[in-house]
């Protein structure tokens, strides 16, 4: 065993204490990358309250399948059990015809909104909306494109993880990943959201060339 | 031109422009997708729209949990209690219920009858059989003729063919299994009145060799006497002679006939108690023929000759009488036997059709139940 704090210690280090009973190191892995696993289960389920309950239920059944752990890339492993997680939500749902998601998520509570830690109330309320209508669009897409687009445009995973992580060949990634852009853009397009973003994109720019400018001044 | 190259080869710059975005394109792949970049404007924006949604989709890196997902020793543990009640599941319709209630009835009343079945089939015991067999054997025998005794009689006979039924009902393997022993016990006992009839003939035979001969002597000594010659033909009846004829005629016809009887295979009891009273009317024939015999050569005179006519006939003596005090085994088994044939055709006429009717009332009622839990 290393001598260092449990905080400085790798992932696999902290699995095979996890895997020796200390709850308390796997209760480290879940703060390194619980973000990461609700973020996915966000953009998977929607709804918050949906993505919480996966999101936990996927730490559960990762400290109950630690001894499966061969090391390697813990995240990878993690996010591919929040997955399944998600997915198996997803047919649950789909067993259930009657009830839409959008009942889903006022049955769950009010729709994301990104923090508005240091920003304007008119910038949270943009985020917000820019939010609300991306996780709308994503819903549209296929389980298989989605979980690709997430894992590579939110997780930033390479194509070799999420290929790991979806149990599936590069080139399937690939064309999951391309079908599912092509798709989200079209959907973006059609709802007026895609313009909207490029004018706050080019917005956002000008301000960030002003604070460079500024800078240089000062 | 670009355009229409574009949408001439749109899917593979499209998959490009997506690998392109990851840095996921080979060098080969990265230097004919960017000559193609710079050669399109659509291109060029379809790019630009991707990397637009790339950077919208960053919001959701942004996202985190209202709460904390640590786990607790509460979410690690093998069973987790469940510390706050699950909310009532609402009430099942009524056709749920109802076919829940049917199917719960029909296994209940399959399992009585079965465990109905279970103990009638194998619970007798040898007292018990033995009680049915002589309760039977009482239920069949003669009735006195009084009329109040008969009518007690035939409520006890009513109460015995009832008690009867009831624990033929229940030893009826049994019985069958004992019936089997008796006949083959009864067949045994024919076999023995057979030799012994046998024998005996062969010494009536002898007998009435003896007694031939002991005539010839008498005739013989009556032709050297003649005074006594003469009281001899004025008193004797010309048949004395022959009515001991007629009577070893006779035991010589009913021991063939129990010959016969016994030759036959013995299909029931019915027969062996038959071939037993033949056998007996056999024995009592030969030895009335050995008490007539056994008088001295003497009853040539008259007192031979009225004990000879007055004699009761063979066939009355031979009649067996034990029969009529105390029923044989023989029939007893044979009242015992339609009561194991009323039990067959007991259970054939009603209890395998309720059987089969509550097995499909039982799998009805299962695949209705079934059937409307998947719908609801």
């Amino acid at each position: 065993m290393s001598d260092r704090a449990p905080e400085q210690l790798g992932d696999d280090a902290l699995a095979e204490r996890a895997r020796g009973g200390e709850l308390d190191a796997f209760n480290l892995l879940v703060r390194r990358y619980e973000r990461r696993v609700f973020g996915l289960c966000l953009g998977m389920l929607r709804s918050p309250a949906a993505a919480e309950d996966a999101a936990q239920d996927a730490m559960i059944a990762a400290w109950r399948a630690l001894d499966g752990y061969r090391g390697g890339n813990f995240p990878a492993w993690l996010l591919r059990i929040a997955g399944n997680r998600c997915r198996d939500e997803l047919r649950r749902r789909k067993r259930r015809p009657s009830t839409s998601l959008d009942e889903l998520v006022e049955e769950h509570g009010d729709a994301w909104s990104p923090p508005d830690e240091g920003r304007s109330p008119e910038a949270a309320a943009l985020d917000a909306e820019t939010g609300r209508a991306l996780l709308a669009a994503l819903d549209q897409l296929p389980e298989e494109q989605r979980q690709a687009v997430l894992l590579s445009d939110v997780q930033g995973l390479a194509y070799l993880e999420i290929a790991d992580v979806m149990h599936t060949s590069i080139g399937t990634v690939k064309s999951r990943l391309n079908r599912g852009r092509a798709r989200l853009r079209q959907l973006l397009l059609e709802s007026g959201e895609l313009s909207r973003a490029r004018e706050r994109q080019a917005l956002q720019e000008r301000i960030d060339g002003g604070v460079r400018q500024e800078r240089r001044r000062a | 031109m670009t355009r229409w190259r574009f949408w001439r080869r749109g899917g593979a710059l499209r998959a490009d422009a997506s690998a392109f975005l990851d840095d996921e394109l080979t060098p080969r792949e990265l230097g004919g997708f960017e000559a193609e970049l710079e050669r399109s404007a659509e291109l060029r924006e379809y790019l630009d729209d991707l990397s637009v949604i790339r950077a919208e989709l960053g919001v959701l890196r942004e996202a985190q949990p209202s709460r904390s997902l640590e786990l607790s020793g509460v979410d690690i543990a093998p069973q987790t209690p469940r510390l706050i009640s699950a909310p009532e599941a609402p009430a099942a319709p009524l056709r749920l219920r109802f076919a829940a209630l049917g199917a719960a009835a029909a296994i209940a009343a399959l399992a009585a009858v079965g465990l109905w079945d279970a103990f009638n089939l194998g619970g007798a015991t040898v007292v018990e059989r033995e009680r049915a067999i002589e309760t039977a054997a009482t239920a069949t025998a003669p009735q006195p003729e009084s009329a109040v005794v008969v009518v007690e009689a035939q409520e006890a006979q009513q109460e015995a063919e009832q008690a009867a039924q009831w624990q033929a009902e229940q030893s009826a393997e049994q019985a069958s299994v004992a019936a089997f022993a008796e006949q083959q016990q009864a067949e045994q006992e024919v076999a023995q009145a057979e030799q012994q009839a046998a024998v005996e003939e062969e010494a009536a035979e002898e007998e009435f060799a003896a007694q031939q001969q002991s005539q010839q002597a008498a005739e013989a000594e009556q032709e050297t006497d003649p005074a006594r010659q003469a009281i001899t033909a004025r008193e004797r009846p010309a048949e004395d002679a022959g009515s001991v004829a007629e009577q070893i005629a006779e035991a010589e016809e009913q021991a063939d006939i129990a010959e016969q009887q016994a030759a036959e295979p013995a299909p029931a009891s019915i027969a062996a108690d038959a071939q037993e009273a033949d056998a007996e009317q056999a024995d009592a024939a030969p030895a009335e023929e050995q008490q007539q015999a056994a008088q001295p050569q003497s009853a040539a005179s008259n007192e031979a000759a009225d004990q000879s006519t007055t004699a009761p006939p063979p066939p009355a003596a031979a009649q067996p009488e034990p029969q009529e005090d105390q029923p044989t085994p023989q029939a007893q088994l044979r009242q015992i036997e339609p009561s194991t044939e009323i039990v067959a055709t007991y259970e054939r006429s009603w209890e395998t059709p309720l059987q089969i009717a509550l097995a499909a009332l039982c799998a009805i009622a299962l695949i209705a139940l079934l059937t409307l839990r998947r719908r609801a």
